[in-house]
């Protein structure tokens, strides 16, 4: 579990310097960074599922943005790239992708399309766009690789592949008291697996709580350097308590009473490192860290297109 | 034995080390050959009856031996040396009455006329003082800068440190180097600093002979170096002697103090972070003496009652320093010293609502055990046996769960040394020194519910060996040469596993070996008696190394061999530098050019993650680097009023061809323009005041170049590395020393130093960040660019104290 071995190095080095904060009364100002000028590039966010209660496949095509200080929900759906042409083919047949904006989906399977895509189908308040096969004729396979080919608008193109990797499932879930000391209401969510040997595994996981949609926690991806081909024990913490900005004493603890749902995910090499930088991207700015240049499959653009095998597990928060 | 004789020994031991490279380039053979001729030319032109004036300068108080004062002639600065690192002097002259003058920084010059008929051994011995008038000279001086082939080179006794304004009170020698030109600071507050364009692992940093890893406490706010227990500090940031070598950029040679030969002393002081305690004294007058220094920190210690019953009971952190030595004389040709030095940081930290915790210890020990003897009043030999020792432990868990991390880096070095002095024309140094390094990468085990698992990383092993032979050469009364050669050779050991061929090494069996030959020379050419012009080139492999993701190097940094995927780091300096002094030697002026040229150079890949699992070399990339520029010193060590003001005009750049699409980018320590001024001002016996202005370039960052949208949240893209700047950085330190008249009884000396750190609080950016909130859905998203100033003007108050035993004891009687 070397992520969260690094996690605590993290915390270490943030530990010392909050000390040195704390003893010198540091200040923060706020400052608007000098405008970039620079083109924006087109992100690519897709995935294909292979397993249980998969998400048809599908890829969101935004542009990048410079510095801002506000965006509003206009501002957000100005980023989408429109009547671009997205095909993905499993080498045996070519699939396209058409583009759906949400206010297009008729009830009853907007609803469902809008959680299947990670958003609170209660609140959405914005008029996603997204290209998709609503024809159930491209569904993720084990073992396959699936190229994606994005023809947009203004004639460039942009390729990327990516392969669903075998799985392997949890083998159990259960939650303990996060402390002798730890009030009863809030509780530990561990799990664990028997990782294959031999073989490169890299993991994944989401949890939902309730009637939410799943969200991964900021530090989401792991592989199996550590164990490899070990029956290994984790702890799994809920993504909503997992903020950046989170009370040490209760992050990533789930109440008791609530029902708790994780998604657990294979991914390839490349979907790993795409994760992997990303997330220490997000956490090693500062003095500890120059930046880290996320990785990316997408050739001509940034951002992932990735496949998963998937198994989801139900469970409800109780000793 | 005759003159002639020792040179041929000499000779043949550069024909050793000819036939040790069989690929010499033709440069490094033209150097060589050139080398030779002039050695031996000079050698062969003295004749005469002369005789040799010999002996150790001292400090007349403590019989601390004085390393590199001056001896010169009066009336003919071209005769003359100075003592080495152990205080020991050996001048050839001809037969004549001379006026020989003996001066020290921070001392009052002595002149003693000798009628130098015969051999003469002296032990001289100086007394500390700072001339109140602006005027007296005492003698024609003589001046290492204009006078020494030095180029680079800065003597700073601590005493003359100690005054100058310190963040909260802490003196701090390496924060003081900062302040010279062409030394950079590595950030706010950090006792880190980079020279001429080198990195923070190129700086060789040497505590009694042996090197010190990792040079800071604190994230590096305070240095592991007790400025109580360190009698001086030589920096060289340029064409290093041949004496030393293994880094590519600056040498920081620091000496801790040997112990009072006369007397007992207690000194110490209280500051408002850390205190400090300091026993020193003869273990048998004039033969044997002690010294015992330590230094911690209590403030969380302090809090400890506090904590207790709560949540984070036990969380704490402190750090010590300790400094031992003793040495003892056993004739006056032999001389045996026992240093050592132990320091640690301790983090803990205890959340028991979640029963966490993790404990953070490292630190430095070293030990050094050297023995000085004189064969006779032209030959000089000192033998070191030396150990050091880095190491980094961190362990932590969550209930069923824990990590432990172990790293570090253990020397155990071996080393002869000669300083020769056959005529006053030539001082010879020629020596050998052999390390074995041991370096152990970030080891780390994972325990879960019981089950252990780890990395399987090893520690790595090498030999380090090395041979030099330098000779300051004084060609003529205008021109002085000072040419070395250095040959060193690094081989990797096992055991070893290879990853690229799958090879298993057994212990101690080579795995691959690099060598090569690293001459250096420096001329200095008199154009008046207060001016010279000096040139100096100086070639240097690198075969350890370190490479920090960070803006300072951190205590997590780990240092890695040189081996089969990593390869020596090489630099090679040139040097121009114009030196005047005016009224009489009481300023000395520089400007110094210098262009560096570093190759070989390591930084991690730009999207390097950390991650204990794996080698960090294999994340490593592989470039080249170049720095240039141009400082300006000017200083005044006379008088009332003393200081300094040093300015640098410099460009520093990387280019490697992973890194910013090949293209060439300024190195995160490049700073165009970086300004010191340092004034001391002694307005009485009783009060002294002290300021520190500094101004540089804002430092060099990769800034922010779009946000793009991933589940629902903008992340941060870069754009060309260092190509932005943080705010210009200045600052302004002020201190005042009250000396009150401590008439009590003689023994007890104390002082009150009161001090402001920035004192009209500029809120210098120490770092930047940028952070999103994206509402839920999708509904608003907001950015925001933050500058985090870490210092705002911060008070101190030291008190230090000192009790002279034999002072008590005249006062009893």
């Amino acid at each position: 579990m070397n992520k969260s071995m690094n996690l605590e190095l993290d915390q270490t080095k943030v530990l010392l310097l909050l000390l040195t904060m704390i003893i010198f009364h540091s200040c923060e100002t706020e400052f608007v960074p000098e405008g970039t000028n620079l083109e924006p590039e087109i992100v690519v966010e897709g995935y294909i599922e292979a397993g249980d209660n998969t998400t048809p496949p599908f890829v969101f095509l935004t542009k990048s943005v410079s510095f801002f200080n506000e965006f509003d929900p206009s501002a957000i759906e100005d980023l989408f790239v429109h009547d671009a042409v997205v095909t993905v083919s499993d080498g045996d047949s070519e699939h396209s992708l058409n583009e759906y904006c949400l206010e297009e989906i008729p009830e009853p399977i907007r609803p469902l399309l809008i959680e299947a895509l990670g958003f609170d189908p209660d609140s959405l308040n914005i008029n996603l766009c997204v290209y998709l096969d609503l024809t159930g004729g491209l569904v993720g396979e084990i073992g396959k690789s699936y190229d994606l080919n994005i023809a947009l608008p203004d004639g460039n193109v942009l390729t990327s592949t990516t392969t669903i990797p075998p799985h392997v499932p949890l083998l159990d879930l259960w939650f303990v008291k996060p402390a002798e000391e730890a009030p009863d209401s809030l509780l530990e969510l561990r799990a664990s697996i028997s990782d294959a040997d031999d073989r490169l595994d890299y993991y994944r996981y989401f949890t939902a709580v309730n009637g939410n949609a799943f969200r991964a926690p900021f530090q989401s991806v792991v592989d199996d350097a550590f164990f490899d081909g070990s029956e290994f024990e984790f702890p799994l913490p809920n993504a909503e308590f997992l903020e950046e900005d989170a009370d040490f004493e209760t992050f990533g603890l789930y109440q008791v009473g609530d029902t708790a749902r994780i998604k657990w995910a294979n991914m390839d090499e490349e979907h790993f490192e795409f994760w992997l930088t990303l997330e220490f991207n997000a956490v090693s700015q500062g003095p500890f860290s120059s930046y880290t240049q996320v990785e990316t499959n997408i050739k001509g653009g940034l951002g992932i297109w990735g496949g998963y095998s998937i198994s989801q597990y139900q469970i409800v928060v109780k000793e | 034995m005759s003159e002639k004789s020792k040179t041929k020994v000499n000779i043949t031991s550069y024909r050793t080390l000819i036939r040790c490279s069989s690929n010499m380039k033709n440069q490094l053979q033209s150097f060589i050959i050139l080398f030779i001729l002039m050695l031996s030319v000079n050698f062969n032109a003295s004749a005469q009856s002369e005789y040799t004036l010999s002996g150790y300068v001292k400090d007349q108080a403590t019989g601390e031996t004085l390393p590199f004062a001056n001896i010169y002639v009066q009336d003919d600065v071209n005769k003359g040396t100075s003592t080495n690192a152990y205080g020991f002097f050996s001048l050839t002259l001809t037969k004549a009455e001379y006026k020989i003058v003996y001066s020290y920084l921070g001392y009052n010059d002595k002149i003693e006329i000798i009628d130098l008929s015969k051999d003469l051994v002296v032990n001289i011995e100086m007394t500390s003082g700072i001339e109140l008038s602006d005027v007296i000279v005492t003698a024609k001086e003589a001046n290492n800068n204009v006078e020494g082939t030095e180029m680079g080179t800065v003597e700073i006794p601590v005493d003359e440190i100690k005054f100058l304004p310190a963040l909260l009170g802490e003196v701090d020698i390496l924060k003081t180097l900062q302040l010279l030109p062409g030394v950079m600071s590595a950030g706010e507050g950090t006792s880190g600093f980079y020279v001429r364009g080198g990195g923070p692992d190129q700086n060789l940093v040497l505590l009694d002979e042996a090197v010190v890893y990792n040079s800071g406490h604190l994230l590096g706010f305070f240095s592991v170096f007790n400025a109580d227990a360190i009698k001086n500090t030589t920096l060289i940031k340029g064409n290093m002697p041949a004496s030393y070598g293994g880094r590519v950029s600056s040498v920081v040679d620091i000496q801790m103090k040997e112990g009072n030969m006369k007397n007992y002393s207690l000194e110490g002081g209280i500051g408002i972070i850390a205190s400090r305690l300091t026993f020193q004294g003869p273990i048998q007058k004039n033969k044997s003496s002690f010294i015992i220094s330590g230094r911690r920190t209590y403030g969380f210690d302090l809090a400890q009652p506090f904590l207790k019953g709560t949540n984070v009971e036990g969380t704490n952190y402190h750090f010590f320093d300790l400094n031992t030595k003793l040495n003892y004389r056993f004739s006056d040709k032999d001389r045996l010293y026992l240093s050592g030095y132990f320091g640690r940081d301790v983090l803990v930290y205890n959340l028991k609502s979640r029963d966490i915790f993790f404990r953070m210890p490292y630190g430095n020990a070293t030990a050094t055990l050297r023995w000085n003897h004189l064969f006779n009043d032209k030959l000089f030999m000192n033998v070191s046996a030396i150990y050091n020792d880095y190491d980094f432990s961190f362990e932590g868990g969550q209930s069923d769960f824990g990590v432990s991390v172990f790293s570090g880096v253990r020397d155990y070095n071996g080393k002869i040394d000669f300083d020769y002095y056959p005529s006053n024309k030539h001082e010879l140094k020629f020596g050998v020194n052999y390390n074995y390094h041991r370096l152990t990468p970030n080891v780390a085990n994972l325990v879960a519910n019981d089950v252990e698992f780890n990395n399987e990383l090893e520690a790595k092993f090498a030999n380090e060996t090395a041979l030099y032979l330098q000779d300051n050469m004084k060609v003529s009364n205008k021109l002085t040469i000072n040419a070395g050669l250095r040959y060193s050779l690094f081989t990797q050991l096992g055991p070893y596993i290879s990853p690229f061929t799958g090879i298993a090494y057994e212990k101690g069996e080579p795995v691959i070996t690099y060598q090569g030959l690293e001459p250096r020379a420096s001329a200095k050419f008199t154009l008046s008696k207060d001016a010279s012009v000096k040139a100096g080139v100086s070639l240097n492999n690198q075969y350890l190394h370190l490479v920090s993701n960070s803006a300072n190097t951190l205590p997590t940094d780990v240092w890695v061999p040189s081996t089969e995927l990593v390869k020596p780091q090489r630099g090679i300096q040139y040097g121009l530098g114009y030196f005047r002094n005016f009224k009489d030697n009481v300023f000395e002026a520089s400007i110094e050019t210098y262009y560096k040229d570093l190759k070989n150079q390591i930084d991690y890949r730009e999207s390097y993650v950390q991650n204990p699992a794996f080698d960090v070399e294999n994340d490593f990339v592989f470039g080249k680097g170049r720095s240039y520029g141009a400082e300006f010193f000017v200083r005044k060590n006379k008088g009332k009023f003393t200081g300094w003001v040093g300015y640098t005009l410099s460009r520093t750049e990387r280019e490697f061809d992973e890194i910013n699409n090949g293209e060439t980018y300024p190195a995160k320590y490049d700073r165009t323009h970086d300004l010191s001024v340092v004034a001391n001002f002694k307005l009485s016996n009783r009060w002294q005041f002290s300021g520190v202005y500094v101004f540089g370039t804002g430092n060099a960052f990769t800034p922010l170049r779009s946000f793009y949208l991933i589940e629902q949240n903008f992340q941060p893209r870069y754009g060309e590395r260092n190509s932005a700047r943080i705010d210009d950085y200045h600052r302004l330190d002020l201190s005042a020393t009250f000396t009150p008249r401590g008439r009590d009884f003689e023994g007890y000396a104390g002082s009150w130093t009161f001090g402001v750190y920035n004192a009209y609080n500029r809120l210098n950016p120490f770092f930047i960040y940028y952070t999103t909130e994206t509402e839920n859905n999708l509904a608003a998203a907001q950015g925001t660019a933050i500058k985090v100033a870490l210092f705002p003007v911060i008070p101190s108050i030291t008190w230090n104290f000192k009790f002279n035993w034999k002072k008590i004891k005249e006062e009893n009687e």
